[in-house]
């Protein structure tokens, strides 16, 4: 990049909002899907919208691609630079610009950390629903750009479900609100399409969230199984029974190793699944519904029912589900995640085609995962020094993916499809299914210079001789 | 497959379709489509009729196509709580399977009998549960569409949790049948409550009852819905001295309603009136009795008390009677000109001139829902749309780039 159009970046985002040294540029290499890495020429890191519209505005007359980014939590390659020099950080657009507890909703910049919403209401007794695990680092602009969820999506939907406004600045720099404070928002709803297009759209600088009562009461449940079967058939069986858990998690046993190994909180280590189950709600409700829980749990042989007995045993208990794929780490120098989803009764089946597809590439595959809602996270151990290993680690996460689209699921619950799952697209769409909604990506982005080469396969573009992207070239 | 002689059952503001058709199949509709867009015809699709009143002005309606034979419940897994359908089921319809399962789809819209599945999703219609469950977007998951020359689409699939590729299905809730015509569609469920009910209270003013609303929405309490009404509903006399009822409804186990209950009475500081259900009168309000005048408020609900107060005062001013249901917890309010009083036609607009103002200052906007058509001309039944029109006209131009679906019928003559 020459220097005057860095003069230029300088000139909008200040001296200290340009990153072009080579070593501080390595940090944004890649997201939480570390499988293929490419670094940007300049990371610009803007204050406000204004200053997003002012660079993205440069960038357009400059015909320049460019990428956004959050925290770079991303778990599919969102936000991996491909044939795009530059990338916009939102980290420094961190400010809560409105609260209004009268009508239950906050307006926050895209660079706000998800769990400091809820932290900026929870006095008075509000929450923001989405939680998902990396919530204390992950931001606003992040989530709705993937759409993200968390384990209590199950009871409260995912991000789309809580989220009342964005405002998107477009790849030519011009300004839309879509959506809006009132519920019924005239025309299309343009930020439901908006939501989950993994940052394809242009960049989403604030948003309108909606803010709910905490629940009153909880109760949270710690259930040791001996086998992985019983566990799903105690998910299937609650479900039946007609209950919507707030959560409902499952671990199998490598992950209840390597959480225990890390945090110590006394998981069973002998033991073959735990499940977490939530209950929330009103206080007057939730013991009948214990009683149901726990009748389940012991129909299918629970070796142990623990109920946390106050918050800190609560908080503790979600701490350890939440961090358990960093504590993978544990396990082997690197891992890689997939998130396929299948309906909630196929749980069983496709845990089994997991450990089948464990065996038949030799790698050792954990399991940590939103259980009620038939979203599954396996987790593919591996050396990245091992180019072999490596090359197994991707077979094996397509045929999972495979198995899952077979049982009649999908790619992705909530991560999204980034660069990871480009080349699987067409195991659930067509053609005609990928071509309506490129074109539907051309209404915003015609020129597709913001965050290009992302969710669609394209037959040559995705190669680039500058990255070489190894899932590409197998 | 044609049927001339139904073409007065889905008469669109006194025009005629020149043709309607019933397709049996997504194949045949997709056919059906396929051969309108090579002859240029313009196609509105339709279910059973009963809302063709809501929207603009036609340009063009050469074909009603009509989706009622696409009737079928495709799948449906209790166990995972999904169900597909054809579009053209109707509501009532679906529910009946449903609650088979002691399940349902949590949205209760006004005439459920006389809805289709298809007709609710390009609505976006919704009823007074929406305070507790949402709206008809949170639980579609997959659809299929087929778009203006005849290619069929899909967007989601049939698990609750999905984020491959963009949510197409969102477009198409509240869409208007402007952007394509869909076909089938897949919901996540929900097991329907132990027990539910509703009581009553009634307050001096739209104020107080407010109040009520606000501070409950500020408790733990969790009301299945909020639904607001001043006393003109039901053919209650003008006067200066109106009065609000405040339904509260209540779901779930014994224990959580006796609970609630009581809080209630804390709260709302008089006793209740108990009610087995929200009567059909409230939840039909929307689309039912004769009316010169319907119109579809949105506000943040905060500015609730001050709306009602407002048209009520301007209507005695102007010697109207206005009738009011609110769905008072999210915002969205109903009012109604009764046709009884024969409102003549320069002093309905110049009502409907002064409600926009009085919305647009309290933050919020207004859709025409029902006007005599000869007056659709005059006004915009839609309203003013803001920085996102551009972008949605776009994208109806590529979707429908020949503008044969519906056209004039949605927001900026779309």
């Amino acid at each position: 990049m020459d220097t005057a159009f860095i003069a230029q970046l300088a000139a909008i985002v200040g001296p200290d909002g340009v990153v072009s040294n080579k070593t501080a540029l390595s940090v944004y290499d890649c997201d939480g899907y570390t499988l293929e890495k490419s670094t940007p020429d300049l990371v610009v890191l803007p204050r406000s919208t204004g200053e997003v519209v002012a660079v993205v505005k440069l960038l357009h007359k400059e015909k320049i691609a460019f990428v956004p980014r959050g925290a770079g939590t991303g778990l599919s390659g969102g936000c991996l630079p491909v044939e795009a020099p530059v990338m916009i950080g939102t980290s420094r657009m961190n400010k809560i610009l409105h609260i209004d507890l009268v009508n239950r909703y906050m307006v926050a910049q895209a660079g706000v950390v998800n769990l400091w919403v809820s932290n900026a209401v929870k006095s008075q007794g509000f929450q923001y629903a989405p939680d998902p695990s990396s919530q204390q680092a992950c931001t606003i602009g992040g989530n709705v750009a993937e759409n993200s969820g968390g384990p209590h999506t199950l009871k409260y939907g995912v991000t789309t479900n809580h989220v009342l406004g964005v405002e998107l600045v477009l790849p030519d720099g011009e300004v839309v609100q879509l959506g809006g404070v009132v519920d019924d928002v005239l025309g299309y709803d343009l930020r439901g399409i908006t939501i989950g297009a993994e940052g394809t759209f242009g960049i989403v600088t604030q948003a309108t969230l909606r803010l709910t009562r905490q629940p009153q009461a909880y109760r949270t449940f710690l259930v040791v199984f001996e086998t992985v079967p019983q566990a799903t058939q105690t998910v299937s069986d609650v479900i039946a029974a007609g209950i919507i858990p707030a959560a409902l998690e499952m671990m199998d046993n490598l992950m209840i190793q390597a959480v225990e190994a890390a945090f110590h909180v006394g998981f069973p280590t002998d033991a073959g699944a735990v499940l977490i189950i939530e209950l929330d709600g009103l206080e007057a409700g939730l013991d009948p519904q214990t009683k149901k829980i726990m009748a389940i749990c012991e129909r299918n042989a629970a070796r142990e029912v623990r109920l946390a007995q106050d918050e800190a045993e609560r908080t503790a208990l979600w701490k350890s589900r939440k961090r358990a794929i960093g504590a993978a780490g544990r396990l082997a120098p690197n891992y890689c995640t997939q998130d396929g989803v299948v309906p909630r009764t196929k749980v069983p089946d496709i845990l089994a085609a997991i450990a089948r597809i464990s065996e038949k590439y030799q790698l050792r595959i954990g399991n940590v995962f939103h259980a009620g809602d038939g979203n599954i996270h396996p987790i593919l151990l591996f050396d990245e020094r091992n180019t072999e290993e490596t090359e197994r680690v991707l077979k094996a996460g397509r045929e999972i993916l495979q198995a899952c689209v077979d049982l009649g699921g999908s790619l992705t619950g909530e991560h999204g499809i980034g660069v990871e799952k480009m080349g699987q697209m067409s195991l659930i769409f067509t053609p005609e299914d990928m071509l309506a909604m490129t074109q539907v990506r051309a209404v915003f982005n015609p020129e597709n210079r913001c965050n290009p080469h992302k969710i669609f396969p394209t037959p040559h573009g995705c190669i680039d001789t500058r990255v070489p992207r190894r899932q590409a070239s197998l | 497959m044609s049927g001339g002689e139904n073409g007065a059952r889905f008469v669109i503001d006194g025009r005629e379709p020149k043709e309607v058709m019933f397709p049996e199949s997504v194949e045949q509709a997709a056919g059906m489509l396929y051969t309108a867009a090579e002859h240029q015809r313009a196609v509105s699709p339709v279910g059973i009729g009963a809302f063709l009143h809501i929207g603009g002005l036609p340009r063009r309606y050469d074909l009603a196509l009509c989706l009622q034979r696409m009737n079928r419940v495709l799948d449906y897994q209790p166990t995972d709580m999904t169900v597909s359908v054809e579009a053209g089921i109707p509501l009532a319809g679906l529910q009946q399977v449903l609650e088979e399962q002691n399940q349902w789809l949590p949205i209760d819209p006004p005439w459920p009998e006389r809805v289709t599945v298809g007709g609710l999703i390009a609505m976006n219609l919704s009823g007074p549960s929406r305070l507790s469950q949402g709206t008809i977007r949170d639980f579609l998951i997959g659809i299929k569409v087929i778009r203006a020359d005849g290619t069929v689409i899909k967007s989601g699939g049939r698990v609750v949790k999905n984020v491959a590729g963009y949510d197409l299905a969102k477009l198409y809730c509240g869409s208007f049948g402007t952007l394509g015509v869909i076909a089938e569609a897949t919901f996540k469920i929900r097991p329907r409550p132990e027990a539910q009910t509703v009581v009553s209270f009634l307050f001096p003013s739209a104020e107080q009852a407010m109040a009520v609303v606000l501070g409950v929405l500020g408790t733990e309490l969790q009301p299945t819905l909020l639904e607001l009404a001043n006393s003109a509903v039901g053919g209650g006399q003008r006067s200066d001295r109106s009065s609000y009822q405040l339904f509260i409804g209540f779901s779930g186990s014994a224990e959580e309603i006796t609970y609630q209950h009581g809080r209630l009475q804390e709260i709302a500081g008089t006793s209740a009136e108990k009610h087995p259900t929200l009567s059909e009168a409230i939840r039909d309000f929307p689309v039912s009795g004769e009316a010169a005048l319907r119109c579809k408020v949105n506000l943040l609900p905060s500015q609730i008390a001050a709306f009602c107060k407002a048209v009520e005062e301007e209507a005695l001013v102007r010697d109207l009677s206005v009738e009011i249901v609110a769905h008072a917890g999210n915002g969205i309010l109903y009012c109604r000109l009764p046709q009884r009083d024969n409102p003549p036609q320069e002093k309905l607009l110049s009502f409907v001139d002064w409600i926009r103002i009085l919305a647009k200052k309290l933050g919020g906007s207004v859709v025409i829902e029902a006007i005599d058509p000869a007056l659709k001309d005059r006004v915009d039944v839609w309203g003013h749309v803001g920085s996102s029109f551009p972008l949605m006209k776009r994208l109806k131009e590529t979707l429908d780039p020949q503008g044969m679906l519906n056209p004039g019928r949605f927001v900026g003559g779309i």
